[in-house]
């Protein structure tokens, strides 16, 4: 089923506008800062249904537990739990060894995550896709890493993603993963297409703009159900999961630790 | 007395009817899916046939004795089995079981010693070598295939934990499958914006129009003085 809608000319003003918070002040938009939360906890999230969240998600994981930092991911997305179909791992609480001294947990929700007897630098949390304004989930998100591209509809859908984290949560805190696109100077471009609409629609600016390869490379790392980070021979790939790992450690700090001066 | 002369080949498409013959005159008879079936650019196998029980069967034919295939190989049967649930739907009159790990065919003009040790740490799946010899007898030319090796199936230490469920697996298939997701479009005429979105309401995305024009980096023409959006 399709949708036409009809613009320009006579086109009666139809606002849907839902912005939680009055547009910041000047200088409270500028450059990104680490957000200082106390909250491990990290969606990844995206618009459409895109296997490119999964794999940020748990690439990301990986990688922050084998930098040294106590990460749990959950596999929120139950109609498609790719993040344990990638790490061939069953339902419930699990320790996946990401090498000889380092584990990373894995929870199928994120109230299993925090109620676990541990305290997490990470929980990184794979949202189920398209979640939307109102959607209760969102409720804890206050660090989202958005997984977008510029096709329309997963523009659209991602940005209503984080409007409804926006609405939810004060002082969000948003990053994001640019794929679909041919290289990172696309990205950029794209990235510096949408940051005003962020800025003065959800008066939410993106700390951080990360850049996927071509959408095959990462079809194949899915396919061949080993995470990039720990096996593919997909240089740049790795590099650039590797990349969005080490921002994240940079833009969110990790929880539960007093914000660095 | 019959005369039988050796007959050089010199492609694969000279090969591939008589290996494809060759699997429906068997015993018992094969089903033909497909021949050159290819599952991305470049990558694929020769031919795709179903036995009597469901099971796949999948042909890689060489012209030249191979000596290290094992890597291509793996990568072909690799993608198969991880999709199976894809082929079958692929081939929805066959009834193909997707639970199966496909029988690997390898065919071959000649089995050469090292390719013979290589093949005995192949362990997958059921894997038989044929070896082949395409000859002319009494003006007619036929394909004579013997199988030289089998390599047996060897059943994997059972996993510490069960594995994700066949559902969840096929789903994970489709969205791989379908990862490139249909255009909107957006088209300016005679002054006017037009939006076509497939399944999307933007009401219920919470998305007005004006944000889904600056997302979009869409202009809208201003109207006309004198127009009535104008006054």
């Amino acid at each position: 089923m399709s949708e036409r809608k009809h613009l320009g000319r006579g086109l009666e003003s139809v606002s849907h506008l839902f912005l939680s918070r009055p547009r910041p002040a000047q200088d409270e938009a500028e450059a990104p800062t680490p957000c200082g939360a106390t909250s491990p906890v990290l969606f990844v999230a995206s618009g459409f249904e895109v296997i490119g969240k999964s794999v940020v998600a748990c690439n990301v994981a990986l990688e922050l537990a084998r930098g040294g930092h106590r990460t749990a991911v959950v596999d929120a997305d139950s109609s498609l739990p790719t993040v344990r179909l990638l790490m061939g791992a069953a339902s419930g609480p699990t320790r996946f060894a990401v090498d000889e001294t380092h584990t990373l947990a894995l929870f199928d929700t994120l109230e299993e995550a925090m109620q676990a007897d541990e305290a997490w630098d990470y929980v990184v949390v794979n949202a189920p896709a398209g979640l939307l304004l109102g959607d209760e989930s969102l409720a804890g998100a206050q660090r989202l890493l958005l997984v977008v591209s510029p096709e329309p509809r997963e523009l659209i859908r991602g940005y209503a993603v984080a409007k409804g984290a926006a609405g939810w949560a004060g002082g969000l805190q948003l990053g994001l993963v640019v794929w679909g696109v041919e290289d990172e100077a696309s990205a950029r471009a794209f990235y510096e297409q949408v940051l005003d609409v962020f800025e003065r629609r959800l008066a939410v600016r993106p700390a951080y703009c990360g850049f996927l390869p071509a959408r095959g490379e990462i079809g194949r790392s899915v396919l061949s159900r080993v995470p990039a980070v720990l096996g593919s021979e997909d240089t740049d790939l790795v590099e650039r999961l590797r990349g969005i790992a080490a921002a994240v450690t940079r833009v969110f700090e990790p929880g539960g630790r007093p914000r660095s001066q | 007395m019959k005369l039988c002369k050796p007959v050089p080949l010199t492609s694969k498409a000279m090969l591939l009817p008589f290996v494809r013959e060759h699997f429906l005159v068997s015993d018992p008879p094969h089903e033909v899916l497909a021949t050159s079936f290819e599952f991305r650019p470049g990558e694929g196998v020769d031919l795709l046939a179903l036995a009597p029980d469901g099971r796949l069967v999948v042909v890689v034919a060489y012209l030249e004795p191979p000596a290290a295939v094992v890597d291509e190989l793996l990568w072909a049967l690799h993608w198969l089995i991880e999709n199976m649930s894809l082929v079958a739907r692929l081939f929805p009159a066959a009834e193909i079981d997707p639970t199966r790990p496909p029988r690997l065919v390898l065919a071959v003009p000649r089995l050469e010693e090292r390719l013979r040790r290589l093949l005995r740490y192949f362990t997958a799946t059921e894997l038989a070598v044929c070896e082949y010899r395409m000859v002319e007898l009494d003006g007619e030319i036929a394909l004579l295939v013997e199988e030289a090796a089998r390599y047996p199936h060897v059943e994997e230490a059972a996993p510490s934990a069960p594995t994700p469920s066949e559902e969840a697996e096929a789903a994970l298939d489709e969205v791989v499958a379908r990862h490139e997701p249909p255009q909107a479009l957006s088209l300016v005429e005679d002054g006017n914006v037009e939006i076509h979105v497939d399944d999307m309401n933007m009401a219920e995305l919470g998305v007005s129009e004006e944000e889904l024009l600056e997302l979009l980096n869409i202009q809208v023409p201003a109207p006309e003085p004198g127009h009535p959006a104008g006054s």
